[in-house]
């Protein structure tokens, strides 16, 4: 072989290899970066659906949220009117006036407190302004509840109570008191008689 | 003679430093795009969603609205009824406490 040859063959052989190694090197560094835009992908995909899920759950949340404070609002509005209503029966009952139809009343109250209390002698406890009325009809109120029990003897109590209207009941021994004054009764009304109120207010077709 | 083995030995280094050039080259490039993929992989863990998050914002704003104003009628029109059944009601406790 020539040396001539010899020199183009050495120089063609490291050519070759030096296109070998670039090659190679291409070859890797796509790899990696085809590797690195995939995996990007992933975690890009992998964030969204984090941010997606974390604004789903916020949604939830804050729409839940808004849904209580549409129904607190629903309940504060009923009980506004339903304290309206309590408001204006107070302020009706401490108007009421004192005539034979309000003398009916305080005879039905004490009737059913002699009942409850179960004793034949009662003390009357009122306030200032039925005191002076009470007296003027004491006698037609006695003679009604001994209608119902002769043995019956009623007092009127010396005190007064800070009342609307109605009757305190007290056995003479002041073991047992039936409170049958407006207060007492619109108290146990608000209480007792809630949902039937509040079906007049609020109910279907009304 | 010995001149032109004297030229092949250095036509044999130089075809050598070539290659070991190449070899350094080809290093050079396989770093390069590892430095590049790691770029890649932080701006995928530095990618803002603030535009989603926005979006997200307020289209939840307007559902939360939309409702409360939906409560807020529903609020109105119980007022309303409340209002026109208001003397019923009162009469209804006064019998009740009068008992008349």
């Amino acid at each position: 072989m020539s040396l001539e040859k010899l020199k183009q063959e050495i120089l063609e052989d490291a050519e070759k290899t030096i296109k070998k190694i670039l090659s190679n090197a291409e070859k890797e560094a796509s790899k990696i970066l085809a590797e690195a835009e995939k995996n990007a992908e992933l975690i890009k995909n992998q964030r969204r659906e984090e941010v997606v899920k974390a604004m789903r759950e916020k949604e939830r949340a804050v729409l839940s949220m808004a849904k209580i404070d549409g129904k607190k609002l629903l309940f504060s509005t009923q009980e506004e009117l339903f304290e309206q209503v309590f408001k204006e029966a107070k302020n009706r009952l401490s108007k009421v006036k004192r005539d034979s139809k309000y003398l009916k009343i305080l005879i039905d109250y004490i009737k059913d407190g002699i009942k409850e209390l179960e004793s034949n002698n009662i003390i009357l406890i009122l306030n200032k302004k039925d005191k002076a009325f009470v007296k003027k009809y004491l006698n037609k109120i006695v003679s009604e509840i001994k209608k119902d029990n002769a043995n019956i003897t009623l007092e009127l109590s010396e005190e007064s109570a800070d009342i609307m209207g109605g009757v305190i009941l007290q056995t003479s021994d002041g073991s047992k008191i039936y409170n049958n004054s407006f207060d007492a009764r619109l108290n146990n009304v608000m209480d007792n008689y809630r949902n039937e109120i509040m079906n007049i207010l609020f109910g279907e077709g009304k | 003679m010995v001149s032109e083995i004297y030229k092949l030995v250095e036509i044999e280094r130089e075809a050598e430093e070539r290659i070991k050039n190449a070899h350094l080259e080809a290093m050079r490039k396989v770093e390069e795009a590892k430095q590049r993929a790691e770029e890649i992989i932080k701006q995928a863990k530095n990618l803002s969603f603030d535009d989603l998050i926005v979006e997200y914002e307020d289209k939840i704003k307007k559902r939360r609205e939309d409702i409360l104003s939906r409560y807020k009628k529903m609020a109105d029109e119980i007022r309303l009824k409340g209002q026109k059944n208001f003397e019923k009601a009162v009469d209804y406790v006064l019998k009740l406490v009068m008992g008349v």
